[in-house]
């Protein structure tokens, strides 16, 4: 003990801390906060003390994250069931919008023609091969539905049922040159023929033919059905004229109408299973 | 009679994916709104479905699915007679016959057979359903029924070669004739 008391190295060391503690004492008592010492192994240890300590905050992150991952799992699940939840909310939504619209628009179309006898439907599939945009619909004879009943949605007519099953219908459009519509210009009281034409399916338009060719149609005139042939009843908006011409024989007119129902956009539509005046083509009912 | 066994199992796979492709075809064709339509046409899907397992799977396979494919096609188009049927069930076996005996099996064979078979779709379609029952005229069948055919014909193309690569994938069979 004695020898190590005496030794170089206890005297060195001795030496160093003496140094050391009359530094400090002295910066101390100087007013200044840091000894140099200390000043140069902070200088020296700042960088090492940063990484580690980013270290150590990762690794207590994971640990903590790992600790929690049952929790945060739990969680995340229950989110996506939350949003999940949301989605199919929204998209009831949309549809309680679409139907509260459609149904707004028969409504009205219920309390101009208390006569009308409706069946809602909806679009289920479209024939690919026909351009002029023929569909089928989920009711049918079991429903209350006919064929050669009409078809339309709240902004007009659409055409008719053409074939029928039990529980589906296939119905034609005014497009189709197989329709032909008693109709009349609603400003003037004019009456024609409204028909599918093969040269104007590609625009999305129908004629109306037969107009006498002194009759004051003019772009922009309503026509309505007029009722005649008890196939569709009378007043039922088909379209708006946009164009005016004279016919291929040169004897009468001929008005180009864009039907008001968007054709192509159809989902959902009504079937007018009775009216007042219904006559129909002879062959149902 | 293991042998047998494992036979049937693989054609219960490949009747599986067909059917699955089919319904899935005829949603989509069938779709309302204006899915997959150009200038006022749209594919006729079920057609080149038609085409290519007649080719691929041979006349019975060919026969058969056409069968099924033209009830599904029959339903949606009015007047429903059994056109679809007759005409697909015909052009499943025609295909594969002209595959075993006519043509080299291959790209070649799917473009001759693609665009004939859509030709024909057309052109019968058009004949019953537009000059026959609906008034329609030949400017209908030049402006919607020619283009619609064009369409088909490179649908029908693309799905004649995935229904090779679908039998390529699944276990092999052989064709029954």
């Amino acid at each position: 003990m004695i020898r190590f008391f005496t030794s170089r190295g206890f005297r060195v060391l001795l030496a160093v801390v003496c140094v050391l503690a009359v530094v400090s004492g002295g910066f101390a008592l100087a007013g200044r906060a840091l000894s140099p010492q200390s000043d140069l192994l902070g200088a020296i240890l700042s960088p090492l003390q940063k990484l580690g300590g980013a270290v150590t905050g990762q690794m207590e992150r994971f640990f903590t994250a790992v600790g929690r991952l049952e929790t945060l799992e739990e969680e995340n699940n229950a989110l996506r069931e939350e949003l999940r939840t949301y989605r199919e909310q929204l998209v009831e939504y949309d549809r309680y919008q679409r139907e509260n619209a459609f149904y707004k628009d028969f409504l009205e179309m219920k309390e101009q023609h208390a006569d009308y006898a409706f069946q809602p439907a909806t679009v289920t599939a479209r024939d690919a091969a026909d351009a002029c945009g023929s569909f089928t619909i989920d009711a049918g004879r079991l429903d209350g539905v006919a064929l050669h009943d009409p078809v339309i949605t709240g902004d007009g007519l659409v055409g008719y049922v053409a074939d029928l099953g039990n529980t589906m219908a296939t119905v034609v459009t005014v497009l189709d040159p197989k329709i032909g519509v008693g109709a009349v210009v609603s400003r003037t009281r004019e009456a024609g023929v409204v028909r599918g034409d093969q040269t104007l399916v590609e625009q999305g338009v129908c004629s109306l033919s037969y107009l006498q060719s002194a009759a004051a149609v003019s772009i922009g005139d309503t026509v309505i059905t007029s009722g005649a042939g008890g196939v569709f009843p009378k007043g039922l908006i088909i379209g708006t004229v946009t164009e005016v011409r004279k016919d291929a024989s040169n004897v009468s007119l001929q008005a180009v109408v864009k039907p008001t129902a968007d054709l192509q956009a159809l989902t959902q539509v009504m079937v007018i299973t009775d009216f007042e005046g219904q006559g129909g083509l002879g062959d149902e009912k | 009679m293991k042998n047998e066994r494992l036979t049937r199992a693989m054609w219960v796979w490949h009747a599986l994916a067909l059917g699955a492709l089919l319904l899935l075809a005829f949603l989509v064709q069938s779709a309302p709104g204006t899915l997959l339509q150009i200038g006022g046409v749209r594919p006729v899907l079920l057609t080149g479905l038609c085409i290519a397992v007649g080719a691929v799977y041979g006349p019975f396979c060919g026969g058969v699915f056409g069968l099924v494919a033209g009830l599904l096609a029959d339903s949606v188009t009015a007047p429903s007679l059994a056109f679809h049927a007759v005409f697909y069930a015909a052009l499943g076996i025609a295909c594969a016959l002209a595959v075993q005996h006519l043509l080299v099996p291959g790209f070649f064979a799917f473009l001759v057979l693609s665009v004939l078979g859509s030709l024909l779709y057309a052109t019968g379609y058009f004949l019953l359903y537009k000059l026959a029952m609906r008034g329609g005229g030949w400017y209908y069948y030049l402006h919607f029924s020619l283009p619609g055919a064009g369409y088909t014909a490179a649908a029908s193309l693309l799905i004649c070669l995935l229904i090779r690569l679908l039998r390529r994938l699944l276990p092999a069979v052989e064709s029954r004739t």
